[in-house]
């Protein structure tokens, strides 16, 4: 315990590093964690349409249907024919029951109306199942979901990868960091590592502190990270979020494997750093 | 050749034992066995090898040349991790004590104790005594840097005879003390003695060795002059 308070400077350096990147890849992860539930609410009841040619026989539209539940990643295919197309527009639209007057025939045609199995992330998965549907010949249009959804989820996809390439530079920094931290401290400890080693104490009795000090920053930067991080996250949601409208926007903070996560990475980091640096002073 | 460096029980052997700095011998081609027990003095004048020749022991240089023996290890065969439990079988009083500035006289003491698995309640009992014995029970929390230099040296002997050591090493134990400490810290050295320990003692004092008596290998400019023992002058 001594050599944890005598090395001040240092102790505060490889907190504070440990801690930093705890924050940033916490930050990271929360966002991501965030927008796979916005994107998992908003594409909660995506449906897929598929419109039908005019005139099909029913025997077609069973073999259709049979041919659309067999695929993968559909949860349920309901038949809407015209007539009840148009009821459902009806009822919709009481008010205007007199522009449905005038109609001799329905002009709405007969669809499947496909629920996909609800797997946020894949929102790509849609597309790739819409235009197989489209290559039924009997199927004249396929629509889904909003295309602007698919391109957003495109973009956060492509920011999921840049958070990882990210995380695992911050995490290598710190590592190399805390490392060399290590090294500050036991060379300016040489002699006296030298001294223990020439009364006959082990290599494990002298690195024994050093691995206990670099757990507990290791311990410490992860709760500082997380706990910033966590008083930023209620900061951002009480003033930035309060003015719009509750249902909009819901956020949530890490949930607790997330957070355990990375506790034990900022350990982890502190531990590896230790190991690297001792591995090359004691040889 | 005395009769008194008898080959039996022999603890360390040295065997054709050069060392070299560079290309200066600082010792050349020493053989000699010190016994179970003996109550030598490595004598010599500055520069002739004594503290080489002590270093040699617990690995604090390396041979240049020839074998060493240290109680049934072969110093030039042993293993990397081996080299604590050597170390372990000395107790060593270096020439500048190389007492750890940052801890205090307490935790320099108990650092070889802690170092050796011993319980901490054993370590207080013990650190107190050994402090109480060589006459500084009073600066147990002071630092070497406060210390006069005949205190550090107590601290020193406290330290080397803390882990009941087989072998204590002494590089002029007496250096920086007045006579009359001195005398108290070979009371001390005798008495390991006569509790089983093997004792080395580097000097260059003479007038210490004529007072005390005992065996003594006399170093020239490397070479071993002489091996005869010395009786205590009454
Ligand atoms: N690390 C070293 N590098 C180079 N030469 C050394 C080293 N240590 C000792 N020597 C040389 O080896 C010779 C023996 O040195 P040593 O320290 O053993 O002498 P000593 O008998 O202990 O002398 P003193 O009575 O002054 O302590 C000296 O000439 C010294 O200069
Ligand atoms: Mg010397």
């Amino acid at each position: 315990m001594r050599t944890f308070i005598e090395k001040g400077f240092f102790n505060f350096i490889t907190i504070a590093t440990i801690s930093l990147s705890g924050l940033t890849v916490g930050a990271f992860l929360l966002f991501i964690v965030n927008a796979d539930m916005v994107m998992a609410s908003w594409t909660k009841d995506v449906r897929i349409m598929a419109y039908l040619e005019p005139d099909i026989d029913s025997q077609r539209i069973d073999q259709i249907r049979t041919q659309l539940q067999a695929l993968e990643g559909i949860d349920l295919v309901v038949f809407i024919s015209g007539d009840t197309a148009l009821e459902q527009l009806k009822s919709e639209m009481k008010r205007h029951q007199s522009i449905f007057d005038n109609l001799k025939v329905n002009p709405l045609p007969d669809s499947f109306e496909l629920h996909p199995v609800h797997v946020p992330e894949h929102f790509g998965r849609f597309e790739r199942l819409a235009r197989f549907v489209e290559q039924i010949p009997e199927v004249s249009e396929v629509e889904y979901g909003e295309k602007w959804l698919g391109r957003i989820a495109n973009i956060i996809k492509l920011f999921k990868i840049t958070v990882y390439a990210m995380s695992a530079l911050f995490i290598g920094a710190s590592v190399f960091f805390v490392a060399n931290t290590i090294r500050l401290v036991l060379y300016s400890k040489r002699d006296e590592v030298e001294i223990m080693k020439l009364v006959g104490a082990s290599d494990r009795y002298i690195k024994t502190p050093f691995y206990i000090n670099s757990l507990l920053h290791g311990g410490i930067g992860g709760g500082v990270g997380l706990a910033a991080l966590y008083i930023l996250f209620r900061l951002l949601e009480t003033s930035v979020l309060s003015g719009l409208p509750a249902n909009l926007v819901s956020l949530s903070f890490l949930p607790p494997e997330i957070a355990c996560s990375i506790f034990g990475g900022s350990v982890m980091v502190g531990w590896i750093g230790c190991f690297l640096s001792l591995k090359r002073f004691l040889k | 050749m005395n009769d008194e460096f008898d080959k039996k029980n022999a603890v360390i052997r040295f065997f054709h034992v050069t060392k070299r700095y560079g290309s200066k011998n600082a010792l050349f081609d020493i053989t000699l066995d010190i016994c179970e027990n003996d109550f030598v003095f490595i004598s010599g004048p500055s520069g002739a090898g004594k503290s080489t020749l002590l270093k040699l022991l617990y690995l604090g240089e390396p041979v240049s040349e020839g074998e060493i023996i240290v109680d049934g290890m072969n110093l030039k065969r042993i293993n990397h991790r081996a080299i604590p439990l050597l170390r372990r079988k000395f107790g060593i009083i270096f020439q500048d004590f190389k007492l750890i500035p940052s801890k205090s006289a307490y935790e320099n003491i108990s650092l070889v104790l802690e170092a050796q698995g011993i319980k901490r309640s054993l370590i207080k009992k013990k650190v107190r005594s050994l402090l109480r014995n060589v006459g500084i029970d009073d600066k147990e929390k002071c630092y070497p840097p406060s210390l006069s230099g005949g205190e550090q040296q107590r601290v020193a002997l406290a330290r080397a005879i803390a882990g009941n050591p087989k072998i204590i090493l002494a590089d002029e134990p007496t250096g920086s003390l007045d006579a009359e400490s001195a005398a108290k810290i070979f009371d001390l050295l005798k008495e390991c003695r006569q509790n089983g320990a093997t004792v080395l003692i580097a000097t260059h004092d003479t007038e210490l060795i004529r007072k005390t008596g005992g065996k003594v290998i006399l170093l020239d400019q490397g070479r071993l002059d002489v091996m005869t023992v010395i009786p205590k002058l009454e």
